[in-house]
This record gives structure tokens, sequence and C-alpha cells, in this order.
């Protein structure tokens, strides 16, 4: 009786949703994108911190709706991504070998209160990033300007950072402890924006941050929403890294992330002009490409974060650096793609590097050529030939307990096991993951999966903080553990070369020599997907950052 | 409740009815409670046999992504059921469905009757014994009951999760987790139960004869406590299989790739609209589990006490 | 006398278990391996910037320290850090949301509205259902009505939650469209929006809760109607609704009362997966979004709260029993 009136009631569902599904058109995209109208961006975390001390986003994102610094990126479809001014007039100028850097602010900057930007601003903006109570966010600058962190910021005591000067209102120089060639990549980290000196000090900053960008904050309600309007002193003209289309912008948070797909599938009412801004995953791909309309409402990322394998090499077992070739072989990327997103072409590309694609000066090599599927054979032969005739046993992997990571482990176990690796998975939650695997100095894991994005678009992003042996343990990210003094001495180099050619061919030839020695197995550049309605127009992903541009996207009318 | 007067012997007329020969009674008091019955037989056979099970359909827990077609759902209809894969497959890895189901219901068998009865032979060892004793240890009880019932133990699992090395069997956690957490609501039942029943005149007279704490236990109240506790068992089955599939729905219980219903379902709630059938083969089986111990349980109850009139 | 001495043992007692539930709450944060300091750290991190946020957080000194400052913020507020950015905690300090930059009191205290709303209201549902559903049950033993009822009691009994909430979402507000898919709309703000907004929840959490109260209570019901007192109220001529209101129901409800009272403790603290289905800004989500990121603080407040409301409700469920039945009165 129960049963069938169970059965009934899903059969009902189903019929129902067939039948919503049998009604979509393919949405007609007449008209173009024009400044005005109101978008709407869904997103499932339930807070935005919008103190740029505090925060991690990207250029393209959130905070740069608000927060302009130094320097920008110039992101589009198809092309290396590259560094262009923002509130400077030119993207540095570096002396004294790199040691120092200097800056002027363009002329007229205004805050959305219609006071003046002057350098000291900027100025301030860092030295606040150094209280305890505003860190948090990208910290590149900081052991650069203050090695050892012996700076704590100018609330207890009112010091200031001497590293910084600002000889007149226009002018910033930067006195870095060491020569580093990507200081002005790292001039357009959230950091680098200008705080009203003097202000700031209150611990919810952020919930009424002063904005120098094309918006600003109106009102945010943590759990619910968060309401930009235009910024009144921002003009297009002397800033040419945005578009700011829409007139107002309206976030809401704590949303259902299925619920946020179901919507935008849908595409009805209010919600035509919204936006998703978290990853479809892989079940809704699977909705949408059954979808017309959805699937023409989707873009995809051509590239994005390196998925890879780690091996730690302080574990027995993986000391050999011929065990670790054999991991090259045994891995099954094609299984690894279709886990990930359901087929290779939504889960991007396999990867056989370690700099990832849109970076400047990346080569493309292929130092274990294998079909997708992997080649257990040759993985067993390799082992055979280090003393492991048998495989190996025993190996923990530890990986994270969300993002699919612990479907896509069960992928990489199983095609281990072909080549006689034995390996048990141990999902952690996002905290434990740090700890035991980024914070201790003893580690109990023999791989772990994970992937990396670089923070900014520089190759140095991608080796430094995954293969330097200082990053190890204390909250670093070498979860190789691999420790080579001559790549250490090799990456000091490459950061200290100013000229960018120079530097590209650097990092290039680092790439290759880490990846001999095997200590990571790079498994697929993780494609992006997003979804919107059909109102929103020009909604582009670039090479670098596999993220939406939120500054070119408008309202279709 | 139950109130036969005492004969000579002190002990109710009731408790000469023995559980076994109940159960039977109740299996056979009807064409529904047979179903249902026969339903939990061939779960727990599923469960134990899962290998066999799975080795007669060919099969095993390896992935095979040659099923899946080109976004990854399994290729065929009906979430790629066919006579080599009973039951489908499982989308993205292309893992055969049965195989997951047959060993999903061993994990939640497991910690299932395992959680329940460790709940309930505390709960109601404690449960009796602060309701009778009162006092003192009364209060102690209370108070520790609602000190457990207050703490989510989610966090708890979270912790131990973390802590416990990878070779610990997960299972095993599980149980002791479920089995701490769930005995103050075993015990209140059973406590306030037994409160009434402390004060009534067979109880006391019991006493008055010589009988110990013990034998009054025995005696006089477990056989009158059979009921209600045959009833919160019978729903507590059910609701430690539910909350073992929550934990594992949350990502806690038990690791992959130890199959278990919870992770499965919570995988195929996203697909529901593009593979039905990966929901409705563990969703159901989960219902079905859950409603054949239910009734099983209501019918045996409804055997030990007949006053209580026989379910519909 | 008598239930002055018993209330205030019991407000004693209930002081006593929220301390120690405090207490262990601490204990298994230290056990646990993360590290908190780490998300104030940025990214990259370093020993020393470990090390700041640490000594701001106040992690530096051995946890029974950190469990002492813990319990002098709640009667003299805490203060983080020095200087002019130090964060002042007032009394009473039930911890500080660094990631959220507000004290852990009013971030439940905005979100207390919300899942109140979820739970009081989908409980007067399933209470009134669920036992007026029994009774009739009871009444029309061995009827069609009777055996639909329980039918239906059996499926709602068997159903996880998610699944439905998510059968229920998909239905009625995606195919179907007749209720809001999501949100919550506070009820100062517009009464009819806040019970429009609500009205799938509260009906999915009664389809699941009812058919406990349901089941329950028809079984008490049948066996209080083969008791002797009733019999002689019958043989007295009183009329069988007299019979059942006055007499059978008291013990009846009984057990009712126990399992309402532990029910809605549970639900009012967690009510996790209806807050996610139904995207509401309620406690429940907090405590999963504070586990995720796992934001101690935000923790330790949400246990607190769920360990209070747990045990003022066994309390007023003591009180009931006390009125129900005078032979189970306490003290």
């Amino acid at each position: 009786m129960k049963q069938l009136r169970f059965a009934a009631g899903v059969l009902a569902a189903v019929t129902l949703l067939t039948a919503c599904g049998a009604n979509d058109t393919p949405s007609g995209q007449g008209g173009t994108v024009k400044p005005g109208g109101n978008l709407v961006l869904l997103n499932d975390a339930p807070s935005i911190t919008w103190d740029p001390a505090k925060s991690s986003n990207l250029v393209v994102t959130t905070l740069g709706l608000i927060h302009r610094r130094l320097t920008s990126w110039d992101v589009a479809p198809g092309k290396d991504t590259t560094i262009v001014p923002d509130l400077a007039t030119d993207t540095g100028r570096p002396s004294d070998g790199g040691k120092t850097w200097t800056f002027t602010l363009k002329d007229g900057l205004k805050y959305a209160d219609g006071t003046p930007i002057k350098a000291e601003d900027v100025k301030w903006g860092l030295e606040r990033s150094f209280a305890p109570a505003f860190s948090g966010g990208l910290a590149y600058h900081k052991d650069l300007l203050s090695p050892g962190l012996a700076y704590k910021g100018p609330f207890d005591g009112g010091k200031e950072l001497d590293t910084i000067q600002t000889p007149d209102a226009k002018t910033i120089v930067f006195h870095l402890a060491r020569a580093y060639g990507d200081f002005n990549w790292v001039a357009s980290t959230p950091a680098f924006s200008p705080v009203p000196k003097g202000k700031g000090a209150e611990a919810n900053y952020g919930d009424h941050p002063v904005a120098s960008g094309p918006y600003q904050l109106a009102s945010y309600e943590r759990g619910k929403s968060a309401k930009l309007t235009r910024n009144p002193n921002w003009s297009r003209d002397e800033d040419k890294t945005r578009l700011a289309n829409p007139d107002t912008i309206d976030f809401e948070l704590g949303q259902d992330t299925g619920v946020i797909s179901k919507r935008l599938v849908d595409d009805t009412g209010k919600d035509r002009a919204a936006f998703g801004m978290t990853f479809a995953s892989p079940a809704q791909l699977a909705q949408i490409q059954g979808n017309a309309s959805a699937k023409s409402r989707l873009v995809t990322s051509e590239s994005g974060a390196l998925a890879y394998l780690s091996l730690n090499t302080q574990r027995s077992n993986l000391k050999n650096p011929k065990v670790r070739q054999a991991f090259q072989y045994a891995v099954d990327k094609a299984a690894f793609q279709v886990a990930s997103a359901g087929s290779a072409q939504l889960a991007g590309d396999v990867a056989t590097t370690l700099i990832t694609p849109g970076l400047q000066g990346r080569e493309q090599y292929d130092l274990y050529p294998a079909p997708p599927s992997g080649d257990p054979a040759k993985a067993k032969q390799l082992l055979a030939e280090a003393g492991f005739p048998n495989g190996l046993d025993g190996l923990v992997m530890a990986t994270h307990n969300e993002r699919g990571f612990p479907e896509k482990a069960a992928a990489i176990q199983a095609s281990l096991a072909r080549a006689n690796i034995k390996v048990t998975i141990k999902p952690l939650d996002e905290d434990t993951y740090t700890s035991e695997v980024d914070t201790k100095g003893l580690s109990d894991y023999d791989l772990t999966l994970t992937s990396w994005q670089p923070d900014i678009p520089s190759a140095n992003a991608n080796i430094q903080p995954l293969f330097q042996s200082t990053e190890i343990g204390n909250g670093g990210y070498n979860e190789s553990r691999y420790s080579n003094p001559e790549v250490d001495k090799l990456i000091a180099e490459a950061q200290a070369t100013v000229d960018p050619a120079e530097a590209g061919k650097k990092w290039a030839a680092l790439d290759k020599k880490i990846l001999a020695d095997s200590p990571v197995v790079p498994l697929i550049y993780t494609r992006n997907s997003f979804l919107h309605g059909s109102q929103v127009g020009d909604v582009q992903i670039g090479r670098f950052p596999a993220y939406v541009d939120y500054r070119k996207f408008g309202i279709i009318q | 409740m139950i109130n036969p007067p005492p004969t000579p012997a002190g002990v109710p007329a009731l408790a000469a009815r023995s559980l076994p020969a109940a159960v039977w009674r109740a299996v056979r008091s009807g064409w529904w409670t047979s179903v249902c019955a026969l339903l939990v037989v061939v779960i727990v056979l599923l469960a134990a046999g899962a290998d066999l099970f799975v080795l007669a359909e060919g099969q095993d827990l390896v992935p095979d992504i040659s099923t899946l077609g080109p976004t990854g759902l399994p290729a065929g209809t009906l979430g790629g059921v066919s006579g080599a894969h009973w039951f489908g497959v499982e989308p993205l890895t292309g893992v055969d469905l049965f195989a997951l189901v047959a060993h999903g219901a061993r994990t939640s068998l497991l910690v299932g009757l395992g959680a329940t009865v460790l709940a309930t032979a505390l709960g109601v060892l404690i449960g009796v014994g602060a309701g009778y004793l009162g006092g003192w240890w009364d209060r102690l009880v209370t108070w520790t009951a609602d000190v457990i019932l207050g703490f989510p133990y989610l966090i708890f699992m979270i912790a131990l999760g973390a802590v416990l090395p990878v070779d610990f069997p997960r299972q095993v956690t599980l149980i002791v987790v479920l089995g701490l957490f769930g005995w103050p609501r075993v015990a209140r039942i059973v406590r306030a139960q037994a409160l009434t029943l402390a004060k009534r005149d067979f109880v006391a007279a019991a006493r008055v004869i010589g009988g110990g704490p013990w034998h009054v236990f025995t005696k006089e109240l477990l056989p009158n406590l059979w009921a209600p506790i045959i009833v919160v068992g019978s729903l507590s089955i059910p609701s430690m299989i539910g909350s073992e599939a929550a934990l594992s729905f949350l990502g806690v219980g038990v690791l992959p790739p130890t199959p278990s219903w919870g992770r499965t379902i919570s995988t195929a709630i996203d697909f529901f609209e593009t593979d039905p059938m990966y929901l409705v083969f563990p969703g159901l089986l989960l219902f079905l589990i859950t409603l054949a111990f239910n009734v099983v349980g209501d019918a045996v109850r409804d055997a030990l006490d007949p006053r209580s009139g026989g379910a519909a | 006398m008598r239930t002055a001495r018993f209330v205030a043992s019991r407000f004693a007692g209930m002081l006593l278990v929220l301390l120690v539930v405090a207490f262990v709450t601490f204990v298994v944060f230290y056990v646990l391996p993360a590290d908190p300091a780490r998300m104030a750290c940025g990214r990259p991190c370093s020993p020393e910037g470990l090390q700041l946020a640490r000594e701001f957080m106040g992690y530096d000194v051995p946890w029974y320290r950190q469990f002492l400052d813990f319990l002098g913020g709640i009667f003299g507020g805490r203060t983080f850090g020095t200087g002019t950015a130090a964060i002042h905690c007032t009394a009473p300090c039930f911890g500080w949301d660094f990631q959220n930059n507000v004290d852990v009191l009013s971030e439940i205290g905005g979100r207390i509205e919300v899942s109140f709303s979820v739970a009081l209201g989908a409980a007067a549902i399933w209470i009134v259902l669920g036992v007026g559903l029994g009774v009739l049950s009871a009444l029309r033993r061995g009827t069609a009505v009777d055996r639909i009822t329980m039918a239906a009691a059996m499926a709602g009994v068997s159903m996880p939650a998610y699944l439905a909430g998510m059968i229920g979402i998909t239905i009625f507000a995606f195919a179907l469209d007749v209720v809001p898919k999501s949100g919550y709309v506070p009820l100062t703000e517009n009464p009819a929006q806040w019970a429009w907004h609500l009205v799938l929840p509260w009906f999915v959490l009664a389809f699941l809760h009812a058919a406990i109260y349901a089941r329950l209570t028809r079984g008490q019901m049948l066996e209080t109607l083969g008791e002797d007192y009733i019999r002689t109220a019958r043989a007295k001529g009183l009329t069988e609704r007299k019979v059942v209101g006055r007499h059978a129901l008291r013990n009846v409800l009984l057990p009712v009362v126990t399992v309402f009272g532990v029910d809605l403790g549970g639900l009012l603290a967690g009510t996790v997966i209806t807050e996610r289905i139904f995207g509401m800004a309620g406690v429940g989500r907090l405590l999963v979004d504070a586990i995720a990121s796992l934001n101690l603080p935000v923790l330790l407040g949400v246990t607190l709260f769920s360990a209070l409301l747990v045990t003022v409700l066994n309390f007023l469920v003591d009180l009931c029993y006390g009125a129900l039945d005078p032979r189970a009165r306490l003290v």
C-alpha cells in the first residue's frame, strides 16, 4: 500500500518535471548589453568579505566592483592574461634591480563620498592589513615589506611602515626586502585598495567600506543579501578595465545550490536577470545538457585550476623517484575527467605541466606520454625496476570532504589498483585537511588529491607555493613535502628577475625540472561552468582565471 | 498500561508469553505483516550475503566508464538497467548500482541494529533504574540525559572522525556514538512508565513479600514494560538506520569507498531529474526497510498486549 | 513550598548542564586537529602570521585558560587585541565571530526568529494533526479511516527528512509553482508573506512528525480505552465525548508530552535540513556553516543555545507531567 503510494508520488514528480522540460525553448536574445538595469547574483555562501585587508578575491569578481587597486588584469577569452594599470598611471617602475618599485596615481581620483584618493591612503590600506584584527586576506606583500611580520599594524601605538614612502599625494614608493619581479602583479591584490587614512579601525569596516570602484555598498545583511549602487565619482573614461553596465546589483546569499540551478534553468520572472556565482555541479551539468535553453546559457571556461595528486616525498615508499614516476602512468585521467563533470569537454583537458594555461611564458610539454586512461603495464614495470614487483600497499590518500573530491578520489584509487598500488581514502573536512596536511610538521598521509589555482596570473604563483621547501607545514601548500635546494635557488632567482620574458623562460625550465622528479601527478586543468538568465549578456571567461569577468557583463535591453 | 492482578507466583500471566512466540504470532497475524516480515528477512539476507548476490550478478564495485553516455549519465534507459546491471549504474563512475545498494544494506543494518541494541539496552537499564529507585540517582540520570540530549552529536562525530586513525572500523565508531547519544530518548520514555508503575500496588506488594530491586526489576517491572520497550525499539531501528544515512549524507559516516545508502542518496538527489532511478533504488529500499521494521514491530507489540486491540 | 524547591533545584541543574556542555565542547575542539587561527592567517601563511592570529583570538593559552576566559566573558565582557583596533565584546559575551565581525549572541539572536517560526508553526500543526488523527483512528478502529491514516503515518515515519523536503519543493514549488521557492519574510514586515513562505516547510515537517504522534496517540488511546476506569465511566452513563476527552486523553497525553518535548528541543535548535533546502537563515544553517568553516565561537554558542532549549523544554515537560499524572509528581 505504502510503497505504491510512494512510487505513485515519484512517478507524478517525474512526469511533471518532464512535462515542464518539454516546454523549453531557446531564449531569444533580441537586444544587446547596454548600461542600466538591475542584476541579481545568486550565491550559496552566507557572507561576503568587503574589507579589502581580509579579502582573497580575484580581480575579476566581487571585490573588484567596489575596490580599485594600483594595477589590474586584462582578461579576455582566447588570450593570455596581461597586467594593466588601474589607479596608477602605469604598471609600476622597478629600480635597484627590482628591489624598489614606484607608482604614480592618476589625477582626479575620488572615493564614493567625494574625497580625493591620495597615495597615503594606499599606504594606510597596506599598513592596516598587517594588524592582527584585519589579517586573513591575500598576503603576498607582507613578507616583502616587513620580513618576519615585524610590523604589526598602525593601531597599536600609531607606528608607520617605513618601507613604503609617499613623497607626495600622487607618488608611492615600495622598498622591498629582496628583488621581486612580480611585484606589479602583487599590486593588484585587494590589500592595495585605498582606505582613507585614519579610518577603518572598527572591526566591521567591511560592512560599510569606502568605495573607489564603480559601485558602492548600499546595504549588507549577513546571511541574506547585499546591494550595490553606482559610485557617482567613478567614470568609464579613466577606468579602462571595467564597464560596470548594471545600475544596481543585488546579491542573494545563503541559497541552496540545487535551488539556484533550478531557478536559472527555469528562467522565469526576475530570475532572467540573474547569474549563478557558484560552479555548476556535475549533476546540474547533466541536467543542463538535456535542456536546450539552459545549454545555451551555460558558460564554460577554457581552462582552470590544476587538479593534481601529491606524492609525499618524505615517506619511505615514495622516496624513490622511479616509484613516483610509476604513478604518472598508473592514474586514469580519463576516468577522472568523467568523475569530475561527466565528460572530458566539461571537466577540462588532461594536464601534463605544472603551470596552468593563460599565464605568460607557459610552455606545453609532456614528460610522461601515455594515453588518457593511463598505462598500467608501464607503471608495473617501473615499480618492478624500483624493487616493488608486487606493487605498493597500505598507502593513505587524504582529500577534501566536498566538491566531489571523494568520488574523484575513488576513481583515482581504482585506477591505481590496476597497477597493484593499494590506497585507502581519508576524506577530511576543510579545516582538518588544512591542519593535518598543510600545518602539521609531521605527516600521516602518502598521497593527497587536491587542486591549486594561482592567486595572481604569474607562473611564480603556480610553482613557489607548491614546491619551495619553506612552504612545508605552518600553513604552506607544499603537500608533496618537496625539498630540493637547487630548485629553491632557481625559484629565488626567477622571482628576482624583473624582465617578464626572461622570468617566463626560467619558470618554464623550472616546471620541467620539478616534474622530472615527479613529486606530483598533474591530472586536469579544471574547467568551471556558470549558468545565467536569458537577460544577462556578455558573460565571458578568459583563459585565466576560470571565473566570469564581473567587470564586463550586463543586462540585455 | 497493563494492570493484571498479581498471581500467587508473583508473575503476571502475560510474561509467560515469551518473545519468540509473540513474534511468530505477530508475523502470522495478517498478510501485510507477513509480507513485511519477509521483506525484513530478504533485506537482512541481502546485507549478510551481499558478496554472493553481487557475484551472482557478475559485477563488483569497480568503476567502469564504458557504461556511461557522453554526459556522464548512464547509457541506456532507466539509468542503465539491464541483464548485466540489475539496478543500472552510478552516473560519473559507472559503478554497478546493485552492488552499491547490496553493500550499503550491510552498512545500514549493521549500524542501525547495533546502535539500537546498545541504545535500548542502556536506556532500559538506566531509565528503569532512575524511575524505580528515584532520589539522587534519578536526578543524576535526568541531568546526564539532558546534557546528552542537548549536545549536537554531529560535532562529536566530526571530531571523532578527524581524530581516529583511518584503519579504525568506522561502523564501530558510528554504533558507539549513535548508541551513546540514543539512550536518553529511550530512558526518558521508559523512566516515565517506570515512575508510574513503581507506585502501583503490585510492585509494593512484591517489595513487601521481600523482593530485592533486581527481582522487582525482572519480575514486576520488565514484563509490564515490554510493550513500550518494543515500541521504542521498533521505532529506534529505522531511526538509527536513518541517522546513519543522515550522517553519511553529511559526509561524516562511513568513509568512501565503503558504500552507504545515505551517501548514495545524497548524491542521487541532485541527479533526480536526469537519472531518477539512481535515487529510486536506494531511496526505495531505505523506505522499505524502515517501513517493514515499523510494521513488524507494531505487530509484535500488539501480539504481546492483546488489550491494545491489534493494528489496522 | 515543595514546588518552589523543585523549581529551584531544576534551575540549578539546568545551569550545571550548560556548564558541562560548554566544558565538553571546549575539550572536543581542543582535541580536534584543525587550527582556527589558520583562517585568520591569510595566504601565504607563515609561522609568525599564525602566532599573531592565535594571540589575537586568545588561542595561545592552554585550553582550561581559554575556558575560564570564556566564562569570564559571560559576566564581564571581553576584549580581543590591543590598541584602537581592539575588539570589545560587551557583557554578556558568548564569544566573538571573527569571520563575520559580530558577537555570537547577536548573531544567534538575529536568527532565532527564523528557526522559531519554522519549528513552532510546524509543531502546532503536527501536534494537532497527529493527536487528532490518532484519536480518530483509535475511536474508529478497523475502519477505512483508521487504515488510511495509519498507512499515511507509516509513510511519514519511514521517510528521511531530506527526501521529503526535496520531493516537496520539487512538486509544489517548481513543478506546480504554488508556493515560493525559497526565502524568509519577517513576521513584522509582512505577516501574510511570512506565513506564505513558511507553508511548505511547515507541512513537510508536519507530515514527518505528525506520523509519530498519530501512531503513538492511537496506541496509547486503545490501551487506555481498555482500562477499568474507562469502563466504569461508560457504565456511569457519561457521554463518549466526556469519556474520551476528560478521562482517557489525560493518560494518553503523558507519553505524547514526553516525546513532544524532546522532539521540539531538537527541532528548534537544529532545523538544519529544512533551512538549507528552503534557503532560510536560521540557527540550524548557522551551525552547518560554522562546522564547515570551523567557526569555533559560533559552534560553541549554538551548542549552548541548543542545550539551553532542550533543558528548558524538558523542564516544562516535567511540569506538565506533574499536572497530568499526580502519581508521577517528582520531589
